[in-house]
């Protein structure tokens, strides 16, 4: 009897303890790509001038696409019908003429969720490449729950007005996909290290200009001064943000766009500083013998990336810009020259260019100095690298040299794995310091 | 005796108590389970202790990577490859010496030359194995690729103190399983940043070949879930379990975390 109680409870407390299971961690998962099919309209009942606007309508569609080459394969000339098509997800589009205006009726059908989006839009004819990247982005958004950059523009500085005597580098706006160009300032001297602000309404400069000072003894000094300035697109106003004696450059906004933090090197070494837009209040972020600048900042501002050469030579660091000189970190620890560290917009890579062999390629590190990879091979000198808003892209400028005195540089876009996407100008000058906006 | 009768009286006395006691509760959380719907029993995920198995990594970075992410990403593919076509070189090697035999007997044979020229042909097949390996992969520029850095070399990977071989035998078993996964492991692109994790069951037959999956730990998405289980299936079969490990194996003890 005692035995067999014994037993039982053994049992009991058996069935009960703690059972352990090892779990296999199989890690972060790979992306897959889907199939889109786009069904195409019918649109013979429109005139001829509108019905290839219409054709070009798909072919910017399917051009906003292929930039996502990683998550989506398009397919836009499908024959097939609609029930006999595998793909996930399926855009039909379809004509209607309404009391004079043409609407396009456009539904988003996903094989597993169903109906995703079903919207009747009408047709812009006078701006049919605005009308288009809408489209891509509505389509889109119904798939990813995301925004795309299909309404982003590109901020760009080219040499194109240079005469041969002087050099001239103007302030250069257009779409994401190169299209649309647009010059915004007319400065007729030579701009550096531009920045568009968050709301794509204003754009902050550095532009190297003379600067006369007085001596002691009467004489008159022009000297040159690299000032900084904010620049309304719209109203073409200039405001001087900051023009103290060196270099004022390097400017870039937070996420609200009110306060900038730049470069200033008035006590003879540069260190980077926060400036109020509305107080121009000055704070000081680093304090080093050694040079500190090209400040980069994540999108809560907890943390700034920067180059500093502190180390003896130029490497990344990133730090807490809430207070002076506050939790520095070194997050570079290879490389002969690296230059311009940019954050993605979630803060939590940099993506930089670095000088090997004799020329820059782009890597990307993790902003705690971990996972160091190359993005750019082969492809002339890659600098100047710059996040898409959505995180997926990174675009950079890439020089090829032609002969002893001559020698391209365009604007190219790649995916944020290094796969090189498109080349984005061609034929416009040498090109400088692309800047992503936010879609507008 | 008395004495001694009377503590064995008491001892049994006390433990009917004790049961009647603990059978009454478990009756009562029994009932109570019925009525509340929330079972106290067969929810056992809730009482498992869990031991995550995640291999470590460390790479020392002694210059910038040579290679690009796309580089290293065919490497992947043509190491896969090279290590296919190892076994079906041999006889290749077999066959062209029996060609030369041939040739051979019709003209004159001499054994020297005939043996001479049996190390000459097989010093030019390694040649032509060389060259072989050197179109997929250069395997100098791997060996430089490791020493600058690059490559991330595995660092030993955090386990727990093991009981026995056995368990020894079926955590090292257990970790060869993420590679294989992995390359299956897929997601769409609007599912891949949402933060969701489930935990998959899987029971292996003796000869590898997966044959049952269960989904663990839900991650409340029935289409990640889905995906997950694909990934397994697509994965199977598993490397042959050891006699040691197979009750475990089969037992479904076997548990892969997505990502976790």
């Amino acid at each position: 009897m005692k035995f067999l109680l014994c037993t039982f409870l053994m049992l009991l407390q058996i069935a009960y303890a703690q059972e352990t299971v090892t779990v296999v961690a199989v890690g972060e998962a790979e992306q897959d790509t889907d199939v889109i099919s786009l069904i195409k309209g019918d649109h013979s009942k429109l005139n001829a001038s509108q019905s290839k606007m219409i054709d070009n309508f798909y072919k910017i569609i399917e051009s906003d696409f292929s930039f996502y080459t990683q998550q989506f394969k398009f397919e836009s000339n499908v024959t097939t019908s609609e029930s006999d098509l595998k793909s996930r997800f399926i855009i039909l589009t379809k004509f209607n003429k309404n009391n004079d205006r043409f609407q396009l009726s456009l539904n988003v059908k996903d094989k597993v969720k169903g109906l995703i989006l079903s919207e009747d839009l009408d047709i812009d004819f006078t701006n049919i490449r605005a009308f288009s990247h809408n489209v891509s982005n509505k389509v889109y958004k119904s798939i990813t729950g995301k925004e795309s950059i299909f309404q982003t523009r590109i901020l760009f500085i080219s040499d194109k007005t240079s005469t041969r005597k002087t050099m001239r580098k103007e302030i250069y706006l257009m779409d994401f996909d190169g299209e649309n160009i647009e010059r915004v300032t007319h400065k007729n001297s030579i701009i550096i290290s531009p920045v568009i602000s968050p709301d794509s309404k204003k754009v902050l400069y550095s532009v190297i200009e003379d600067k006369w000072t007085k001596t002691s003894t009467g004489q008159i000094n022009k000297t040159q001064n690299i000032n900084l300035h904010l620049y309304d697109i719209e109203t073409k106003a200039e405001r001087m943000i900051s023009n103290l004696n060196g270099i004022n450059s390097g400017g870039i906004f937070n996420k609200t766009g009110d306060q900038i933090y730049l470069t200033i090197s008035n006590q003879d070494n540069a260190d980077i500083y926060k400036v109020d837009l509305k107080t121009l209040k000055k704070t000081k972020i680093t304090s080093h013998f050694s040079d500190d600048v090209d400040p980069h900042i994540n999108a809560d501002e907890s943390l700034m990336t920067f180059l500093s050469g502190r180390p003896g030579k130029a490497m990344i660091y990133t730090l807490d810009p809430t207070g002076l000189e506050k939790s520095v970190k070194r997050i570079s620890f290879v490389g002969d020259f690296n230059a311009a560290p940019r954050f993605n917009p979630d803060g939590t890579e940099i993506v930089f260019s670095s000088w090997v062999d004799n020329r820059f390629d782009i890597y990307r590190i993790g902003s705690d100095g971990r996972n160091l990879v190359r993005l750019t091979k082969n492809f002339g000198s890659n600098e100047e690298p710059w996040y898409s808003p959505d995180g997926q892209f990174i675009v950079f400028t890439s020089q090829r040299v032609i002969s002893s005195k001559k020698a391209v540089q365009d604007i190219y876009i790649m995916n944020r794995e290094g796969e090189i996407i498109k080349k984005i100008t061609g034929d416009f000058g040498k090109v400088y310091t692309p800047r992503w906006s936010n879609p507008i | 005796m008395n004495y001694v009768e009377t503590v064995d009286d008491k001892f049994t006395q006390n433990i009917f108590k004790a049961l009647i006691g603990h059978f009454l509760l478990i009756l009562f959380l029994y009932l109570l389970s019925l009525i509340l719907g929330y079972s106290f029993f067969s929810d056992s995920n809730k009482n498992v202790k869990i031991e995550i198995i995640q291999s470590a990594v460390r790479v020392d970075l002694v210059a910038m990577p040579e290679l690009t992410v796309q580089e290293l990403k065919k490497i992947d593919l043509t190491e896969t490859t090279i290590k296919d076509p190892e076994p079906e070189v041999k006889p290749e090697v077999k066959n062209e010496t029996s060609e030369v035999e041939f040739k051979k007997v019709d003209k004159k044979v001499d054994l020297k030359n005939l043996l001479s020229n049996f190390s000459n042909k097989e010093i030019v097949k390694k040649d032509k194995s060389k060259k072989e390996n050197k179109k997929s992969i250069d395997n100098e520029k791997l060996r430089k690729l490791i020493l600058q850095g690059n490559i991330v070399s595995e660092g030993s990977s955090t386990v727990g103190t093991t009981a026995s071989l056995g368990a020894e035998e079926f955590i090292r078993y257990i970790q060869g399983l993420p590679d294989i996964v992995r390359p299956n492991w897929k997601l769409p692109s609007y599912l891949i940043d949402q933060n969701l994790r489930c935990r998959i069951k899987v029971f292996v037959a003796s000869n590898g070949r997966v044959i049952r999956v269960e989904v663990f730990e839900s991650s409340g998405d029935k289409e990640f879930d889905a995906k997950a289980i694909e990934a397994v299936k697509l994965s199977s079969p598993f490397p042959i379990p050891s006699k040691e490990i197979l009750v475990r194996v089969t037992s479904g003890q076997i548990i892969l975390g997505f990502p976790l």
